[in-house]
């Protein structure tokens, strides 16, 4: 019992951990691939430990909900990760207290108090981004419902450390479906998460800005935990993708688990991290981001995949 | 051959040829899905090649597990006619185009995605009652293949510009050919050749007459059209 909780522990731990690391890793990918040399990996723990230190500036006008939001924003992805598998193949005790709509429920509630704390100040920037993040999750709530039915269906559990048994087991490893699912969900993923086509992460533009324009007032620790909160929504999305979707394995097995086996689990989870993070950037590398009113069409495609995936499984079912 | 050992043959592999068959028909379907969603012709002429392409590896996997050797050689053609000859004439005549992509489209692209997908729910609950029960290849490719076909009518009528509309064509061609294969393995090669060539004619006739389209109208644009009316 003791050991599991220990696991719980370090499942949310790696999160906190790793998170920050994607963002270096992406950013220092895409200044290689621009044929500069880019910051270091670690910038991002770096920025994080400068913004720990300083004193922040508030507006008089901030209400309780400015100073909420970054708790929640720091605290729903850790929460989420203890629903999902991050390092192990079995639920472990916490796994039971939300299924996969929970857990998308509580990552919205995240983007929620962010939007409302950026329209708390007033301020320009923050009205307008957090309208646009309001369009954008809009549009993406249905097709993540619909990704998580469609899972759901294939698997008839909705518990993530089943689902991910029954979508690589040879029956549906290969199915279309199981595929356009993935695809339709990373489709979202780039969408709530502000990358490209959607919304560019390393833009200054303050115009042009959706999701980092939400974050514009704060500064010192608030801003700290916000960006790390955000970070780590991402990592726990992607290990969504990852470790539920398309490539369970790696995992520390049941009875089996030790030290080295979660260690195994880490390394390669960070390794499937990579290879995605190597698509993102081959992604944001090679397209612009689109007009806002094309964002529809991003996420209309998504819908389209999963609907086209409802589809093709019904058809390998009869057949 | 001895019928049971045809059986057994037909029987063994089935699992991993359904298998590699649906991956192939749901790239089928969604290259029909993409060359919808195309903003621009060229990209549009690409994908059309992929779908080509598609199809030449669904005639190789059938052709494989059924043993007829006619289907390698349609494959072969198919790749030479369609992802060559016919991918290489549009993609001349578009550049030499003014317009390179659907200026007004009657329909947004989001609202043609929606309509498509209706038109595959409509060809997945319409393919039961048509196909032959007993089958080596069961329902699903043939779904696809109405799909493709309705996709590519669809195309035909709810598009302008000239080049998209020989595309949505070309579409429902690719349609009827996966459907020939799904319930009879394939036409005969002789009737495969006809359809071949008949379709590259087609497809240079086509371009001529976009060239002499945008020669008369200055566009490609087939709305322009309706006033040449007597």
């Amino acid at each position: 019992m003791v050991q599991l909780a220990l696991f719980q522990g370090l499942q949310i731990l790696t999160v906190l951990i790793c998170a920050p690391l994607l963002r270096g890793i992406i950013n220092r990918l895409k200044a290689m691939v621009q044929s500069k040399r880019g910051p270091s990996i670690w910038q991002p723990y770096r920025d994080l430990w400068k913004l720990l230190r300083k004193g922040s500036v508030v507006s008089e006008h901030a209400s309780w909900v400015y100073h909420a939001a970054p708790l929640f924003s720091f605290i729903t992805p850790l929460i989420v990760a203890m629903l999902i598998p991050v390092l192990t193949a079995y639920p472990l005790p916490y796994a039971f207290m939300g299924d996969m709509l929970a857990g998308g429920f509580i990552l919205s509630l995240g983007g929620f108090f962010t939007s409302l704390a950026a329209l708390d100040t007033a301020s320009t920037f923050g009205g307008m981004g957090s309208s646009r993040a309001r369009v954008v999750s809009l549009l993406a709530e249905p097709v993540v419902i619909l990704i998580l039915f469609s899972v759901t269906l294939i698997a008839q559990v909705t518990i993530p450390f089943a689902v991910n048994q029954t979508l690589i087991s040879t029956a549906y490893l290969f199915n279309p479906a199981h595929w356009l699912l993935a695809a339709a969900l990373f489709m979202v993923i780039l969408a709530e998460t502000g990358r490209i086509p959607v919304d560019n992460p390393s833009s200054t533009f303050e115009l042009s800005m959706i999701e980092s324009s939400r974050t514009l007032e704060y500064s010192g620790q608030e801003l700290a935990l916000m960006e790390w909160g955000g970070a780590m929504r991402f990592f726990v999305l992607l290990t969504i993708l990852l470790n539920v979707l398309t490539a369970p394995w790696g995992l520390a097995p049941d009875g089996g688990t030790n030290a080295l086996t979660v260690l195994i689990a880490v390394v390669t989870l960070l390794f499937k991290m990579l290879v995605i993070c190597c698509v993102i950037v081959v992604i944001e590398s090679s397209i612009a981001k689109w007009r806002f009113f094309r964002i529809p069409e991003f996420l209309g495609t998504a819908v389209i995949l999963a609907a086209l995936a409802i589809v093709f499984f019904y058809l390998t079912r009869l057949s | 051959m001895h019928p049971s050992a045809s059986l057994v043959l037909l029987a063994a592999p089935a699992g991993i040829s359904t298998q590699v068959l649906q991956v192939l028909g749901a790239l089928l379907l969604l290259t029909a899905f993409a060359t919808v969603a195309a903003r621009h012709i060229n990209g549009a002429i690409g994908i059309y090649a992929i779908q080509s392409f598609a199809l030449a590896m669904v005639a190789v996997v059938v052709g494989y597990f059924t043993g007829s050797s006619d289907l390698y050689i349609v494959a072969v053609l198919t790749v030479i006619v369609k992802c060559g000859a016919i991918a290489w004439i549009l993609r001349n005549v578009t550049n030499r185009l003014h317009l390179q992509r659907e200026a007004r489209p009657y329909l947004t692209i989001p609202v043609s995605l929606l309509i498509c997908a209706l038109l595959t729910l409509l060809a997945f609950f319409t393919s039961p009652a048509v196909v032959a029960p007993g089958t080596f290849l069961n329902e699903p490719p043939l779904a696809i293949s109405i799909a493709m076909v309705l996709i590519g009518l669809f195309l035909l009528s709810s598009r302008r510009h000239a080049v998209i509309q020989v595309i949505g064509l070309l579409t429902i061609e690719n349609g009827l050919f996966s459907g020939a294969i799904a319930i009879a393995y394939g036409m005969p090669l002789i009737v495969e050749f006809g359809i071949l060539f008949d379709i590259l004619i087609a497809v240079i006739v086509m371009s001529l007459l976009v060239t002499l389209i945008q020669r008369e109208l200055i566009t490609a644009d087939t709305a322009n059209l309706q006033r040449l009316k007597g």
